[in-house]
């Protein structure tokens, strides 16, 4: 399976077929039994222990429970993703606010996590995995825990990050969001994939 | 490099400021093990400073130690001449003087001017029971060995009847006493070091499961091992500077106003010791204060800090 630069993938398949562990294998969080992982050039059986955390922070990571700190704010927990690359404040103070424009959170910097919707709670989590800009978008069932309106804006939003150039990679249970997008969809099951359609609909 | 600096200069400034947040997050658990490694600290460094205090004491105990050598009434003056040199002769002496029998009374009388049942029980035994002596003065107790084998000689059996040795056993009673109480400092220091090291653990793994879900978190995002540890590393040590610092304090403001615990104990010399030195001390006590932290830490991280994932 190949995925090119600036793609738009939809991986679907029923719970269990291995959709979360195709993503996890990206981000070293699982290994493979057998075959071979290149990213971006990068050869993942090159890989050692040490350069997880930098493979990391050149994909972004989108969760469905969004995995924000409780105890930070908007702009801390976007500004943390840079803090722990040892990136200088001026380049989090240039960088964070536009990421936040970005995904339409301009007003809320100084909100918690608990006074934000689902679906706010999601964009901050999508600013967190791109104000690292990175090329590739990895999304777990971001609108999993959403309700549909708050999920199709999280699908604009994924598209309109789309065009600026960054490949996303999206799992879904969402038969409505895979038919409108009408891009590629992958399909798995039983950990293996079992279709792949340059213009998919939900079929599982 | 200059990038390279300055990227280590800020994630300390950002580590240290997480470690800070750790430290007050679970504070009264910061404050029972800095509290308790204060403890330890204090055992630590009061047993090294008492050790100092009697080695200062055995060494004005052994300064100018004069040592009585009785002689016999019925020796020559012949004898007790040749005595005298050869006790001159040695080199750890620095005065002899003579005391005759006569005078030994004098000496007796004057000194119990106010004890007249002393006085009274000189006068039922005889005028005559006071030896005459020799005064050898010793400048170091070490040394005294030489000096007993001089006057222990077989051919002066007949000439000394006996010798004083209230100050060398009131050193060597000293010298006993300090071992006893540095073991007991030692055992004590040790079992309270363990204790500390309990504590630390287990503020440690507190920490870490408060902090799980970032923890989590952070691998998930790419924070580095080290920058998940630094923080608790950090946390650690800062209970050993803050308790080092006021053990130093302590001490310091301690001794400076405690008078000579009677006069048995010399005190001048620790602190004299302690003035000099307050803060090469002070960063001792400091670092070892750390490694305790920093060895607990690393166990508490090492059992439950899982980041190979």
């Amino acid at each position: 399976m190949h995925i090119e630069d600036r793609e738009f993938v939809c991986v679907i398949g029923p719970s269990g077929a291995g959709k979360s562990t195709l993503l996890k294998l990206l981000t070293r969080e699982e290994r493979p039994t057998s075959g071979k992982i290149i990213v971006g050039g990068i050869d993942y059986d090159s890989l050692s222990k040490k350069d997880i955390p930098y493979l990391r922070r050149r994909i972004g990571t989108v969760f469905q429970d969004f995995k924000l700190l409780p105890n930070k704010t908007v702009y801390e927990n976007v500004a943390f993703a840079l803090e722990i690359t040892g990136a200088s404040r001026g380049r989090i103070k240039h960088n964070v606010p536009r990421v936040i424009e970005l995904v339409g959170l301009k007003g809320k910097e100084n909100n918690f996590p608990r006074q934000l919707s689902g679906g706010e709670r999601q964009r901050v989590s999508i600013a967190r995995a791109l104000v690292r800009q990175p090329k590739v978008l990895v999304a777990d069932e971001p609108t999993g825990n959403l309700d549909p309106k708050h999920a199709w804006d999280i699908i604009k939003l994924l598209k309109k990050i789309n065009k600026h150039g960054t490949t996303v990679l999206l799992t879904t249970h969402n038969q409505d969001i895979v038919n409108a997008l009408n891009r590629r969809v992958i399909t798995v099951k039983n950990g293996r994939v079992v279709k792949d359609e340059a213009r998919g609909r939900y079929s599982v | 490099m200059m990038n390279r600096i300055r990227r280590s200069f800020v994630s300390f400034g950002r580590v240290g400021k997480s470690g800070f947040v750790n430290f007050f997050r679970n504070w009264w658990l910061s404050i029972a093990a800095t509290s308790i490694m204060l403890v330890t600290l204090l055992i630590i460094s009061g047993t090294f400073l008492f050790n100092q205090a009697i080695s200062d004491t055995l060494d004005d105990l052994s300064k100018d130690l004069t040592v009585s050598v009785y002689i016999q009434d019925d020796t020559t003056e012949e004898q007790q001449l040749q005595l005298k040199s050869e006790i001159e002769s040695d080199e750890n002496v620095t005065k002899v003087t003579f005391t005759s029998k006569a005078q030994a009374k004098r000496d007796y009388l004057e000194e119990n001017e106010f004890s007249p049942e002393l006085i009274e029980a000189v006068g039922i035994v005889g005028g005559d029971t006071f030896p005459a002596s020799f005064e050898a003065q010793l400048n170091d107790l070490t040394a005294s060995d030489g000096f007993k084998r001089i006057i222990e000689q077989d051919k002066y059996s007949d000439v000394v009847e006996s010798y004083s040795e209230e100050r060398l056993n009131t050193a060597r009673e000293f010298g006993e006493i300090q071992k006893s109480i540095v073991n007991v400092g030692l055992v004590i220091g040790g079992i309270f070091t363990g204790i500390s090291m309990l504590i630390i653990f287990n503020t440690i793994r507190m920490a870490i499961f408060t902090r799980r879900d970032e923890i989590r978190m952070m691998k998930l995002i790419g924070a580095t091992k080290n920058f998940i540890r630094a923080p608790f590393l950090f946390e650690s040590s800062l209970y050993g500077i803050i308790s080092g610092s006021l053990t130093t304090a302590i001490i310091y403001f301690g001794l400076k106003n405690i008078g000579d615990v009677a006069s048995t104990v010399t005190l001048s010399g620790i602190k004299q010791l302690v003035a000099d030195n307050i803060l090469v001390g002070g960063a001792a006590i400091v670092l070892i204060g750390v490694i305790i932290g920093v060895i607990s830490s690393l166990l508490a991280m090492a059992r439950h800090l899982r980041l190979n994932t």
